[in-house]
């Protein structure tokens, strides 16, 4: 029951982007995915999604490598929300989220999973309105819900709160959780260290292409690691019994 | 806006026009023809030229005008889709480009003049060569953008080439029939064409409509529909090759019939909810309509020489092309 990635390595061109990096996640957690800008956060994303080509074999769940599945198995295996997801053409809200059924081959009891993923991230009642006419919130959740339709035991999303105020961040960090509790493996990226030590089970620092620092959330969160990696200083803190940072000020080098 | 109307109407109503277009094709020429009774006779086996003109001139020009609608609506929606640009058109990879020059070298050499089958040949046979020489220069991943680069650059060599053998053609005949042949018209085809056309035109009408549903999940982007499980190069390759077969075998016995597999998709899109799958069975009818129609209307229109369908095309496409970018820029900026 855990998405195994076992050194991992990608390049672009003569660049490196991820070097010797190992991953895993099982059902039921919650794994977030924190480092500066440009550290390859997107790029483990992918090749856990089995986007990269070149990592499929260094991929495995329960067992499979990637290589191994077929490209719809894979899809119902593994949910993938990117970044900035675009809509090519004006679809409803609706329409988008049952694309999460295409690697399902599109059976008849899809109306009623795509309505309970809709619902579970209360964009049901935008079924029909344009994804363009949406709020930026809105329309992320109509990502979410897509993802949700596919119903896979891993769901992977880059960046979901980015475009969210503090309510919704909350609403959808929440609603990881919950995934997560009704038997999800979750790997969620994430710029925002107090979300990241709230909701995560695991957090996973990555610094130009490797692992920097993995763990718990308070043993990740320390300062010097933070120091090292983002070059801020930190103002820890403690509230009903949980530990979280916040950036304070930059480091001058 | 939702306008988008049930598919058992959409599909009633497109169904019954392409039948009032069929009719009218058949019904309507320079010859007056009492169609019902010409049909009886025609189907009684008489031999005379009522049956004749309605057998073997009026028939497979309106079923050609079917088939050569249908390949041009149907390859336009794939190719807008597939490269998420609402101006995308058959002619946009090369595809049309490359079956006109290799039909003007069939006119040059007198291949055409000597073998009546050498002229759609050497158009199909052109479109796949535009095919190859697409993934040639796109290379083995062959992205969206690196596609339309290919085809811009195919379309400009293909001009090139086609205005040489105009420079060089010595004699005049060659010359105005290579220009008449350009302007894309259905007169004067026969069953040959059809036979010529059909086996291409299906090959690539299935190789379309197999990824229409993967055509639905691309809205979401390249990455999100692989993520999807979508087989991206499969689905490029699909619909590429099944524009070169089907727009190349149209191009090949009809010449070049401009806009109408960029304007179809467009009519249609509201109508179907903007879904990019259900918009190719909708395109593919309603491009056989229009093309029926217009060639319906280009026998109508009192000239003394009778106009050119795809010059008809043209007239009506050239300002909906324009009011589209008008409409675009508007929603850009």
């Amino acid at each position: 029951m855990t998405l195994v990635a076992a050194n991992i390595n990608v390049e672009f061109g003569l660049q490196a982007v991820l070097s010797g990096v190992d991953f895993a996640v099982s059902r039921g957690e919650v794994v977030g995915l924190i480092g500066p800008n440009g550290a390859g956060k997107s790029t483990l994303l992918q090749a856990l999604a089995g986007l990269h080509p070149a990592t499929l074999a260094s991929v495995s769940v329960d067992g499979n490598t990637l290589l191994t599945m077929r490209i719809r198995e894979r899809a119902r295996t593994i949910a993938f929300l990117r970044q900035n997801t675009r809509v090519h053409w004006p679809l409803a809200a609706g329409q988008v989220a049952a694309l999460g059924r295409y690697p399902h081959g599109g059976a008849g009891s899809d109306d009623e999973r795509v309505q309970s993923a809709m619902k579970r991230v209360e964009v049901l009642a935008l079924r029909d309105q344009p994804m363009s006419t949406l709020s930026a919130g809105e329309q992320m959740r109509v990502h979410i819900a897509r993802a949700l339709a596919v119903e896979a035991p891993y769901l992977l999303a880059d960046e979901p709160v980015a475009a969210l105020d503090p309510y919704h961040q909350l609403e959808c960090m929440e609603l990881l959780r919950r995934e997560a509790q009704a038997g999800t493996g979750v790997v969620v990226v994430l710029h925002d260290l107090l979300l990241a030590a709230r909701f995560c089970d695991w957090l996973v620092l990555l610094d130009h292409g490797r692992i920097a620092a993995t763990g718990l959330p308070h043993e990740v969160l320390h300062g010097d690691a933070l120091q090292a990696v983002y070059g801020i200083d930190v103002i820890r803190q403690r509230h009903d019994g949980q530990e979280f940072v916040l950036p304070w000020r930059r480091r001058t080098r | 806006m939702r306008i988008a109307v049930p598919p058992w109407l959409l599909y009633t109503l497109l169904g019954s026009l392409l039948v009032v277009a069929l009719y009218l094709a058949v019904a309507v020429g320079r010859a007056p023809l009492a169609l019902l009774d010409t049909l009886q006779a025609a189907i009684g086996g008489e031999d005379n030229v009522a049956t004749l003109v309605l057998t073997e001139l009026r028939l497979p020009r309106a079923l050609l005008g079917l088939l050569v609608g249908a390949s041009l609506g149907l390859c336009g929606a794939a190719l807008q889709g597939l490269l998420h640009n609402p101006l995308a058109e058959p002619g946009i990879i090369g595809v049309s480009g490359c079956a006109a020059l290799g039909a003007v070298l069939a006119f040059y050499t007198g291949m055409a003049a000597a073998i009546p089958l050498a002229l759609p040949a050497a158009g199909v046979l052109g479109a796949f060569i535009a095919v190859a020489l697409v993934y040639a220069l796109a290379g083995r991943q062959a992205s969206t953008l690196a596609i339309i680069l290919a085809g811009v650059a195919l379309n400009a060599a293909a001009g090139a080439m086609t205005a040489l053998v105009l420079n060089l053609a010595e004699s005049p005949f060659a010359f105005l029939e290579i220009i008449f042949w350009q302007m894309g018209s259905l007169a004067d085809r026969s069953w040959a064409h059809v036979g010529v056309a059909l086996p291409f035109m299906l090959l690539g009408w299935v190789l379309i409509l197999s990824v229409r549903r993967d055509l639905a999940a691309l809205s979401l982007g390249e990455e999100t529909a692989a993520s999807l499980g979508v087989n991206l190069s499969w689905v490029r390759f699909a619909v590429i090759a099944g524009s070169a077969a089907a727009v190349g075998s149209a191009v090949a016995v009809s010449g070049v019939i401009g806009f109408v597999g960029l304007v179809v998709p467009h009519l249609l899109r509201p109508l179907v909810g903007y879904d990019p799958g259900r918009l190719l069975p909708a395109s593919a009818l309603a491009g056989a309509v229009l093309v029926l129609f217009a060639d319906v209307a280009v026998r109508l229109v009192p000239t003394g020489v009778e106009l050119k369908l795809g010059v008809l095309t043209a007239l009506i496409g050239a300002p909906f092309f324009l009011y589209l970018i008008f409409r675009l820029r508007r929603e850009l900026t």
